[in-house]
C-alpha cells in the first residue's frame, strides 16, 4: 500500500516537472497566446509549491500553509486563463468573481489570521468551485466551434470537482491516519496524476508540432 | 465511546468515498455529454452545408439547362423568322434585278440591298451556329468537335492534336454538354493560359467515356481558383455533374493544365 502511495507521489512530481518543462519548451512559439502564458505560469507555480512542500515535508516542518498559496494562486491563474477563453459577458463575470473571492478571503484572513496554519474549508470551496463552473462554461462554449484546451479542461473538471470534496474534508482527514483515510488520499493522488497526464496529452496533441509547421 | 467514534468516522469516510465516486461520474458524464452533443451539432452543420451546396448546384444546373433551351429557341427563331424572310427579300431582289428595263440608279440600289441581305443572312447563320452548332445535331459529336478544332486552328496560331472516339450512346443533350465543355476549355486555354498546343482525347470506356484535355499554357492555382471558381470553370463543373461525371484538374506553370473528365454512368 505504501509502495502505491510512493509510486503516485513520484509519478505526480515527475509529471508536473515534465509538464512545466514541456510547456516552457514550447513557450517561444506560443508566447503571443495569453491563455498559454497563463497556463504555463500556473504549471511553474505548481512545480515550485510542490517542491517546497516536498522539501519541507521531508524535514518534518509544517508545510500546511502552502496549501493557501496553492489554492489562491491556482484560483487567480486559472480564472485569468478561462477569462482569456471566454466571450465578452462571461469575461465580466470571471472578473467579478475573482475580485469578490479575493476580497472575501482577504477579509477572512484579516479577522482570523490563525486560519493561516490550518486547512481553510471556505477557501477551498471558494477557490475551486468557480473554476469547475468555468470549466463547464468552457465546454458549453466549445459546443459549436473547434475546442481549445479540451484535455486540460476535462482534467480540471474531473480533478477539481473531486479534489474539492477531499480538501473540504481535509482538516478532518488530516487529523486521523487510518487505512480508509489513506485510501482517500490515494484517490486524490491518482486523480491528480490523471489531471497531469491530461495536461501532458494536451501538449502532445496541440503544442508539440507547432515548431515543424 | 472510542468505538463509537471510530464507527462514526468510518461512516463519514464511506460517505466521502461515495461522494467522490458521484462527483467523478458526474464530471465524466458532463464530458461525455459534451462530446456527443458536439458530434451531433457538427453532423447537423455538415448536413446543412451539404444541402446548401446541393441547392446551389441544382440552381446552376437549371440555369445551364434553361440557357441551352433559350439558345435553341433563339437559334430556331433566327432560322425560321429572320433567315427565311431575308431569303425571300434576296430572291425578290434577284427577280427585280433580272428585269432589263430598270434604271441604273435602281439597279445600284437593288445591288446594295442584295449585298446587305447576303451579309445579314451570313451573320444570322453564324450567330445561329454559335448558339447551337447544327452539325452536332446532324452529324454527331465527333464531327462537331473536328469542326470546332478547325475553327480555332484556322483563326489562331494554336495547334490541336486530337483523338476522338464516336460515342453512339450519348444522347443529344449530353453531346451538347460535352461539346460546350470542350469549347470552354479551349477558350480558357487560349485566353487565360496563353497555350499554343492542345491535346484532346475523347475515349470510349467499358462503362462510359473519358475526356482528357491537356494544354501547354501557364497553368493556374487550382485551390485558389476553385474557391472563387471562375464562371467558366464553374460552368464546366456544373456540366460535368449534369453528365454525372468526375472532373480532375492538374495544373502547374511548367507543364500546363490537364483536365480529366471521367464518366461511368453509361454502363451498357
Amino acid at each position: 500500500m505504501d509502495m502505491l502511495h510512493d509510486f503516485f507521489d513520484y509519478l505526480c512530481v515527475v509529471l508536473i516537472i515534465v509538464n512545466a518543462a514541456l510547456f516552457i519548451y514550447s513557450y517561444k512559439e506560443n508566447r503571443r497566446n495569453l491563455s498559454y502564458r497563463l497556463f504555463c505560469m500556473y504549471l511553474i507555480i505548481s512545480v515550485v509549491i510542490n517542491l517546497f512542500v516536498i522539501i519541507l515535508g521531508s524535514y518534518k516542518i509544517n508545510n500546511l500553509y502552502f496549501s493557501h498559496y496553492y489554492f489562491i494562486l491556482q484560483f487567480i491563474l486559472l480564472s485569468l486563463f478561462y477569462r482569456t477563453l471566454f466571450i465578452k459577458n462571461q469575461k465580466q463575470i470571471v472578473s467579478a468573481v475573482l475580485v469578490t473571492v479575493v476580497g472575501i478571503l482577504s477579509i477572512q484572513y484579516a479577522y482570523s489570521p490563525e486560519l493561516y496554519f490550518k486547512f481553510n474549508t471556505t477557501e477551498v470551496f471558494l477557490t475551486c468551485f468557480p473554476i469547475v463552473v468555468y470549466a463547464m462554461i468552457h465546454l458549453y462554449n466549445s459546443l459549436n466551434k473547434s475546442p481549445k484546451y479540451l484535455y486540460i479542461n476535462a482534467g480540471i473538471l474531473i480533478y477539481l470537482a473531486t479534489s474539492t470534496l477531499i480538501f473540504i474534508l481535509g482538516d478532518y482527514l488530516s487529523g486521523s491516519n487510518t487505512g480508509a483515510v489513506n485510501n482517500i488520499w490515494l484517490i486524490n493522488k491518482v486523480l491528480y496524476a490523471t489531471y497531469l497526464a491530461l495536461i501532458l496529452t494536451e501538449w502532445w496533441k496541440n503544442f508539440r508540432l507547432i515548431k515543424n509547421k | 465511546m472510542v468505538e463509537e467514534l471510530q464507527v462514526n468516522q468510518e461512516q463519514i469516510i464511506d460517505a466521502l468515498v461515495y461522494g467522490l465516486i458521484f462527483l467523478l461520474l458526474t464530471a465524466l458524464g458532463i464530458i461525455l455529454f459534451f462530446f456527443y452533443s458536439r458530434r451531433k451539432i457538427v453532423k447537423k452543420e455538415i448536413e446543412k452545408f451539404n444541402t446548401k451546396l446541393e441547392h446551389q448546384n441544382k440552381i446552376l444546373q437549371t440555369t445551364i439547362k434553361v440557357q441551352e433551351e433559350e439558345r435553341y429557341r433563339i437559334a430556331q427563331d433566327l432560322h425560321d423568322a429572320i433567315s427565311s424572310k431575308l431569303n425571300v427579300v434576296s430572291l425578290t431582289t434577284n427577280v427585280l434585278l433580272e428585269d432589263s428595263k430598270i434604271k441604273n440608279i435602281h439597279r445600284e440600289a437593288l445591288d446594295h440591298i442584295l449585298d446587305i441581305t447576303t451579309q445579314t443572312l451570313e451573320s444570322t447563320r453564324k450567330i445561329a451556329h454559335k448558339l447551337l452548332p447544327p452539325i452536332l445535331d446532324k452529324f454527331g459529336l465527333k464531327v462537331a468537335l473536328k469542326e470546332l478544332f478547325d475553327e480555332f486552328t484556322s483563326n489562331t496560331n494554336i495547334k490541336i492534336t486530337s483523338d476522338i472516339d464516336t460515342l453512339g450512346f450519348l444522347n443529344k443533350n449530353s453531346a451538347l454538354h460535352l461539346f460546350r465543355i470542350t469549347q470552354e476549355l479551349i477558350n480558357n486555354a487560349l485566353i487565360h493560359g496563353y497555350a499554343t498546343h492542345l491535346d484532346i482525347n475523347l475515349k470510349k470506356t467499358n462503362d462510359g467515356f473519358v475526356l482528357v484535355f491537356k494544354d501547354n499554357g501557364k497553368g493556374f492555382d487550382i485551390n485558389n481558383n476553385s474557391k472563387k471558381a471562375g464562371l467558366g470553370l464553374q460552368n464546366i463543373n456544373s456540366r460535368v455533374s449534369i453528365l454525372k461525371g468526375n472532373l480532375k484538374i492538374e495544373s502547374s506553370s511548367q507543364t500546363g493544365s490537364k483536365f480529366t473528365i471521367n464518366c461511368k454512368s453509361y454502363a451498357l
